[in-house]
């Protein structure tokens, strides 16, 4: 059999196949995010059915499935952090998880459940901006928000409700994510399910509209010192403010 | 040249070829599952992390701007979720115990404050291993009751052990900022402790209390439920080490389903208790327990042996959160009891507490435990404590909210200790 023969059929055979893959692939995200959007408006028509008044809009305009997500503390990150602001430092480790970095331009302490300290003179909104930069990592979908007091934090797009950093009299402190990379823990939650559980929330709560909803991250420090990002809905009902887990559905505040 | 541009044009498409289906192999699941999938986020796999709390405080209180709040309800995860990270390095940087005497220990109680109440005295030295995962310093201290308290610009650690009559302080590198920040955001008080006030002499000084009454869930009790012809989940006989292919299997006359393999034995009631029990053989074997020794050895055993009934009761899909409610060593024998914990409530089964664990030589060579699914049902209010108190008598008691199942209900209840949980 003529080799080059061979090789122009087997071409052929694989670009058909890969034709039928791609293709294949396309149909199912697209029947998947047709399914989603079909569940997410029924949802939303049975909470209206209820007499719930809810700006569909709103509830259609968020992701179609979010994760709850942990992230381990990682002391290469906070040293890379720290090295971001000072020079030639000094570390000492009193224990519980405390870990401080002292140079002769100031000092950062890390803590248990992400919680850091900032003593430095004269930093500038640059080198803060460096300082947290290494956020969760490259690539992740971390992203640095400016805040009117400082600094947020939001993954894919989402942001998280608990990660901020502010300044304080000596400096500045909060809780912030210091990890290179953050792993699921199976937990999540569909579009559908959360305005379900959002009209189930609402009933409970005797209300009968939303003026907004937004899906949020709810950093949870645990005690090995990781932390955890919990999807959570934040509905504005008039001065109501509720802050829903989207995972199980419960009240969180 | 030909001939060259076709050999890597059939490369390309094997390579494109092998990476379509293996997203197709992967579509059908979620979004956040295929990036999962592709490397992008790993999976977090909560059984191989240690058990971040083998023991947990029964009552958990914050001192804060407006004076005592003592979490009530649901309210103690919220709580306890909050003050762990703070409280694990306190511990874990504690330099120095020193004993002070109970009217110092009181005085210290006043201002910012975050305080902890165990329904047994905790070996200080396990406190510190199964809350920072550090060795302590000291081997004889215990604590029933403890707080973090403001001490001039630092965080100290002051705790008592009620079953000695001893009291201690401890200074530690706990970010002071960081504690008096979230004390403050405690505006309201909702309890005091009994010495602050008249009419509550029948419970110890420290002992928080509710100045009005307190509202707590009732929970539906369900059976974990086993396969029509009575077998067992392998996995849930995967998770005692038992092989489902070699054990063999027997029925007792009132419904007990037993599963023997060599000198091991399991036994699952249709009420839910399981009994594990090795004669002879090596039992569970736990994870290090050889590089270890002494005081160390035990504090890891502990919590090697939460995490191994966490794992069970996954298995079952019963998932609980255990504390340890004791711990008892006698020839050679370790026996630790542990209790489960709903919304920070501690929990009292039918026969006493959910579980009783033997460890020798390293391995656990017995189980008893009581597998059940807890979901709420309603709330109740607790009697207010300023009636309570006229039922309670004597006094140095100290109180307790508990949750006892009675049939296919949980119901919170004040009960109160002298010398043991009553």
């Amino acid at each position: 059999m003529n080799w080059s023969r061979a090789k122009t059929m087997l071409i052929m055979l694989l670009a058909a196949v890969n034709i039928y893959l791609a293709f294949n692939i396309y149909v199912q995200l697209h029947e998947s995010a047709e399914r989603e959007t079909t569940m997410a408006s029924e949802a939303c028509d049975l909470l209206e059915s209820r007499g719930f008044h809810i700006d569909r809009a709103v509830l259609l305009d968020l992701p179609e499935t979010v994760a709850s997500y942990v992230f381990e503390r990682n002391e290469e990150a906070e040293a890379n952090a720290a090295g971001v602001l000072l020079e030639s430092m000094e570390e000492s480790t009193p224990g519980g998880g405390i870990r401080t970095f002292v140079s002769e331009n100031g000092a950062v302490t890390f803590r248990s459940g992400g919680f850091v300290e900032i003593i430095y003179d004269g930093m500038t909104e640059d080198q803060l901006a460096a300082f947290l930069d290494p956020g969760t990592g490259e690539g992740t979908g971390a992203e640095l928000l400016s805040t009117e007091d400082g600094y947020g934090l939001s993954l894919n797009g989402i942001r998280i409700k608990g990660a901020k950093i502010e300044k304080n009299a000596s400096g500045y402190m909060g809780t912030w994510i210091f990890s290179s990379s953050g792993k699921t823990d199976g937990a999540s939650a569909s579009r559908a399910s959360l305005i379900l559980n959002m009209g189930r929330l609402l009933g409970e709560s005797g209300l009968a509209s939303v003026d907004d909803a937004e899906c949020i991250y709810v950093l949870s420090p645990q005690q090995n010192g990781s932390l955890r990002l919990v999807p959570a809905w934040q509905l504005s009902c008039g001065e109501t403010i509720l802050l829903m887990n989207a995972v199980t559905g419960e009240l969180m505040s | 040249m030909r001939e060259k541009l076709k050999s890597l044009l059939l490369v390309a498409l094997c390579i494109s070829t092998v990476v379509l289906l293996m997203v197709n192999l992967s579509l059908g699941i979620e979004d956040e599952q295929l990036s999962t999938s592709l490397g992008f986020y790993e999976s977090y796999n909560a059984d191989a992390q240690t058990s971040g709390s083998t023991v947990r405080p029964a009552k958990i209180a914050v001192g804060g701007a407006g004076g005592l709040y003592l979490a009530s309800g649901g309210e103690a995860s919220a709580m306890w979720s909050s003050v762990s990270p703070i409280l694990s390095e306190a511990l874990g940087s504690v330099t120095k115990i020193t004993a002070i005497d109970r009217e110092e220990f009181l005085a210290r109680l006043n201002g910012y404050s975050i305080y902890t109440g165990f329904t047994f005295s905790v070996p200080f030295h396990m406190l510190q291993f199964w809350w920072t995962g550090e060795q302590g310093l000291s081997s004889v201290q215990a604590a029933s009751n403890m707080a973090l308290v403001e001490d001039d610009g630092r965080v100290s650690l002051v705790f008592c052990d009620s079953d000695k009559g001893e009291y201690y302080s401890a200074d530690t590198a706990a970010g002071y900022d960081r504690f008096v920040e979230f004390c403050m955001s405690y505006s309201e008080s909702n309890a005091f402790f009994a010495g602050q006030r008249d009419g509550y002499q029948m419970f110890v000084p420290y002992e928080p209390v509710w100045a009005e009454g307190a509202w707590f869930h009732v929970y539906s009790v369900s059976l974990p439920e086993y396969s029509e012809d009575g077998s067992v989940d392998e996995k849930l006989l995967s998770a005692f080490g038992f092989n489902p292919f070699l054990a063999e299997t027997y029925f007792t006359t009132n419904g007990d389903i037993v599963y023997v393999e060599g000198y091991k034995a399991l036994s699952f009631s249709s009420e839910g208790r399981v009994i594990y029990s090795s004669n002879g053989g090596s039992g569970i074997p736990i994870e290090g327990y050889s590089m270890l020794s002494g005081k160390a050895a035990e504090a890891h055993a502990v919590t090697a042996a939460a995490n191994v009934l966490t794992r069970i009761c996954s298995a079952a899909s019963c998932p609980a959160e255990l504390s340890v409610a004791g711990i008892d060593e006698n020839n050679g024998k370790t026996v630790i009891v542990f209790e489960r914990i709903e919304d920070g409530v501690m929990v009292t089964e039918s026969d006493g507490y959910t579980a009783v664990v033997t460890v020798e030589n390293g391995s656990i060579t017995a189980i008893r435990l009581q597998l059940g699914s807890m979901s709420k049902l309603s709330e109740s209010m607790l009697l207010p404590l300023d009636l309570a108190s006229a039922l309670i008598d004597g006094s140095g008691n100290e109180l307790f909210v508990r949750c006892r199942v009675d049939g296919d209900t949980a119901v919170p209840e004040l009960c109160w200790r002298r010398g043991g949980v009553r």
